[in-house]
């Protein structure tokens, strides 16, 4: 019995040097983590809108975080000099093994300003290219008010919803089920179903179906829009291109950014920032 | 044994890898690429020296009873610290390693070391046993690394190695590339190590 006791109190000795030294490097790391964890998250702001010294955190409005497969997380006004200069969203998007965190900004021209990704447990090699700048660099510029979607092969001038409007009608209506497919193919329905056609393979028709947002109301977009159609150019879609292999990746965090491409123009713009 | 001869030991006739087949777990999982090797090696080299340091140091106080929950306490206190220390004044270092440090506190060859050389063994020489055993360990960690990155990704440390036409085998950097590429290199190795007897 001594045995025991003696054996329980040595080993509660090292156990009570290990926390005490254990609690003094808190004790002295705490502040400086603290200061570097608010340093980063400025820093990754930073990143997406150069342009903001200071950034302030806005309250989503309620109703409109998104669902289960795209997620508005935090959003920020950039300031410089006391005037906002732009937005910056961090979204969460569904990907291919669990969520990724995706930051954007956006600047006052009503552009993306720039795309980062933040933590991710997609595939090495495939997914996880979603990372590189190849990819990412496809949102610079690219304009707020028409939805994005990630295709496999760009059409022509990449602008226009060629291959989305035409890979609808390829397989037939019955997923497009709201007014803005009716608009895509007044956009000139010929023309888009020459060059759209040829793409419109079956993987690609149903990424495109889930991106076009204002097209699909099981998408995540539907939560915040209901009356997207009248303060969007609707059914206008600029295409950016899918990494090789990683579909699922490239639409998911084209998905998110839709999301918040939608709060930006039903929300922030129409003075709903605080 | 000489402190000299520990040094060599670990990392050739006793590298935990390849000869002991100690700590898989964070073998396959982080050698997708060289610089990741790189990083987990140092770091679990790290806490292995401190931790044999101590262990080697308080040997005689421990009970043989317990003295493995002991052996634990240590490397978790020696990757916690590390792992704050290193989060609040070397930050950039933390962000890319920050992912391994947890995972060393699982890596048996940390408690292995600690009952089969620090715990009977003069503080120096088991220092140099985590000299040792921390470079071998990252040797072949960086090994695999680099022979799963080229495969796999067609880069070492990062940079693009293989021509444009190189179509790479993305498994090689998914986990069964890690057991592919690990099994050829015991065996390849054991087949070199045979010959030279």
């Amino acid at each position: 019995m001594s045995d025991i006791m003696k054996i329980g109190l040595k080993l509660f000795v090292i156990t009570v040097i290990a926390a005490i030294v254990m609690g003094l490097t808190n004790l002295a790391t705490e502040e400086p983590i603290r200061v570097q964890r608010v340093k980063a998250e400025n820093q990754a702001r930073q990143a997406t809108l150069p342009q903001a010294k200071d950034f302030n955190q806005l309250d989503i409005k309620e109703g409109t975080h998104g669902n289960e497969n795209a997620e508005i997380v935090e959003i920020y006004s950039g300031i410089s000099d006391d005037s906002i200069v732009g937005y910056v969203f961090r979204v969460r998007a569904k990907g291919y093994a669990g969520d990724i965190d995706i930051i954007l900004g956006i600047n006052t021209n009503h552009e993306i300003e720039a795309v980062e990704i933040g933590e991710h447990n997609e595939t090495p090699g495939l997914g996880a290219k979603a990372k590189d700048k190849t990819f990412l660099a496809q949102f610079h510029g690219k304009e707020t008010e028409a939805q994005l979607s990630a295709v496999k092969t760009l059409s022509g001038d990449g602008s226009v919803d060629a291959s989305g409007s035409s890979t609808v009608d390829a397989e037939g209506s019955a997923t497009s089920d709201t007014d803005s497919s009716a608009t895509a193919d007044e956009d000139g329905s010929a023309t888009s179903d020459a060059d759209g056609s040829t793409t419109a393979d079956t993987e690609d028709s149903a990424t495109t179906d889930a991106d076009s947002g204002a097209t699909t109301d099981t998408d995540s977009s539907a939560t915040v829009d209901a009356d997207s159609g009248a303060t969007q150019v609707s059914g206008s879609v600029q295409e950016v291109q899918a990494i090789t292999g990683a579909t699922v990746t490239s639409s998911a965090v084209t998905r998110a950014i839709n999301l918040a491409l939608q709060y930006y123009n039903q929300i922030l713009l129409n003075g709903g920032g605080n | 044994m000489k402190a000299s001869k520990a040094i060599i030991n670990g990392i050739i006739t006793e590298n935990p890898i390849f000869r002991l087949v100690r700590g898989m777990c964070p073998t396959l999982a982080v050698t997708t690429a060289a610089i990741n090797g790189i990083g987990m090696g140092l770091a679990t080299a790290f806490v292995l020296i401190a931790s044999n340091l101590v262990i080697s140091l308080i040997k005689d106080f421990i009970p043989s009873q317990v003295r493995i929950p002991a052996f634990i306490v240590v490397a978790a206190t020696f990757v916690t610290v590390t792992g704050m220390l290193m989060e609040a004044f070397i930050p950039g270092l933390y962000e890319s390693l920050g992912i391994f440090i947890p995972l060393i506190v699982v890596n048996c060859i940390i408690l292995g070391r600690a009952e089969a050389f620090a715990s009977k063994n003069s503080p120096l020489v088991a220092v140099a046993d985590g000299i040792g055993m921390g470079l071998g360990f990252t040797l072949a960690l960086t090994l695999l690394g680099i022979i799963r990155e080229i495969l796999g990704a067609g880069t070492l440390f990062g940079m693009q190695l293989m021509p444009q036409a190189f179509n790479p085998a993305v498994i090689m950097i998914l986990p069964p590339g890690a057991f592919l590429t690990l099994g050829l290199l015991l065996g390849l190795l054991n087949k070199l190590t045979a010959k030279t007897k």
